[in-house]
């Protein structure tokens, strides 16, 4: 089934409040996608693992209240979000508390982390992708990995479409600055 | 060839707002991600363990539902009990005020109507008891006339003061006084 067939589909679920199988088909229609969005954001298998259980369960609790406003995948993805950046937030604190710098403690770790398949360059990249502010790291991804409109992410983040092209120049620039070291 | 030279030659065409300014922020965006990519690539460069998305499911899903619809109606319930419970406490407060304040009425017209008969003497017990008829009684009576009913002292004092003042005064008059014909007046 192809997505917008599988929107329709889900969309007439929902309309019949048969959210079981409503829930069911969004899983299998949308883990892939959110998965690769959240792994991008948390890096750490293990953790997108628990940060796609969080979404889901969300997505399960919610979804007798979702009005159809917006595209399912729009709010999927705007859930998916959410909680990676509330996940990332709770494990800065604890690191803090460690006295350790989050995103060092990430970037060795992506070092030993045996589903990282990159190369010592993509190592560099992942580092300087790092460097950035949270939502210039989700805007960054989201363009260069994923090459999604801007109009999509604008629904799904909340920011304007302006907003976020100059979000993503900065973050391009940056990155560009970063890796001049190496 | 007249027609022609009739139409608007000024340009027609519209452009978003800001377009040339945010033109050439674009255009320096492309070049830097194309450089990124030719070094990089945009490949990502993660893996998931075997099968994962095969085996992937939902944990707990079905026992949250099941336990969401189990607890709400006991949630519901204790929720009533609680109101019901309050409502209760709050009605037999009401109604044991009005006893209390009915009660009040009755004894007080009883002391009352003995004091008026001779039947009974008062003193410095049950003056306290009897005080909210006697602030009645002062509110609504002229001090200089409370002033007949019990002595020729400190007149001039309790012809200008409050009535918690005049109260007083009474109280520490009962202490000698027969108060008969003063409380005969309430």
């Amino acid at each position: 089934m192809n997505a917008a067939a599988s929107e329709n589909k889900i969309s007439e679920l929902l309309s019949e409040q048969n959210y079981s199988e409503a829930f069911n088909l969004i899983v299998e229609q949308y883990k892939e996608r959110l998965y690769w969005h959240i792994r991008k954001i948390v890096l750490i298998h293990e953790d997108a693992d628990d940060v796609m259980q969080n979404t889901f369960i969300k997505v399960w609790r919610y979804l007798e209240n979702f009005k159809q406003d917006s595209k399912i995948y729009t709010w999927l993805f705007r859930i998916a979000t959410n909680e990676s950046i509330t996940f990332i937030n709770n494990k800065k604190k604890k690191e803090e508390d460690s006295f350790q710098n989050y995103e060092n403690f990430l970037s060795s770790k992506l070092e030993s982390d045996e589903y990282f398949e990159g190369d010592t360059a993509q190592l560099i990249l992942q580092k300087a992708i790092l460097t950035l502010p949270e939502k210039q790291r989700i805007v960054f991804n989201m363009k260069y990995f994923d090459e999604t409109k801007y109009q999509e992410m604008s629904e799904i983040l909340g920011t304007s479409a302006g907003a976020l092209k100059s979000s993503y120049h900065y973050a391009v620039k940056k990155i560009e600055e970063y890796i001049k070291q190496y | 060839m007249n027609n022609l030279n009739n139409i608007n030659k000024e340009n027609n065409f519209k452009i978003p707002e800001n377009y040339f300014d945010t033109f050439s922020q674009e255009l320096e965006t492309r070049i830097s991600e194309e450089n990124l990519k030719k070094r990089f690539g945009n490949k990502k460069p993660f893996t998931v363990p075997n099968n994962y998305f095969k085996i992937f499911s939902v944990k707990y899903k079905k026992n949250e539902r099941k336990i969401i619809k189990l607890i709400i109606p006991w949630l519901s319930a204790a929720a009533g009990i609680i109101i019901i419970f309050a409502l209760w406490q709050f009605l037999l407060t009401e109604v044991n005020k009005n006893k209390h304040t009915e009660t009040n009425d009755t004894l007080i017209s009883t002391h009352l109507n003995l004091i008026a008969d001779n039947q009974i003497q008062i003193n410095e017990n049950n003056i306290e008891y009897l005080e909210p008829e006697i602030n009645a009684y002062i509110d609504e009576t002229d001090a200089s006339q409370l002033y007949e009913y019990t002595n020729n002292e400190s007149s001039d004092d309790i012809l200008n003061t409050d009535n918690e003042t005049v109260y007083e005064y009474f109280i520490d008059y009962a202490d000698d006084n027969d108060y008969t014909e003063l409380l005969a007046e309430l």
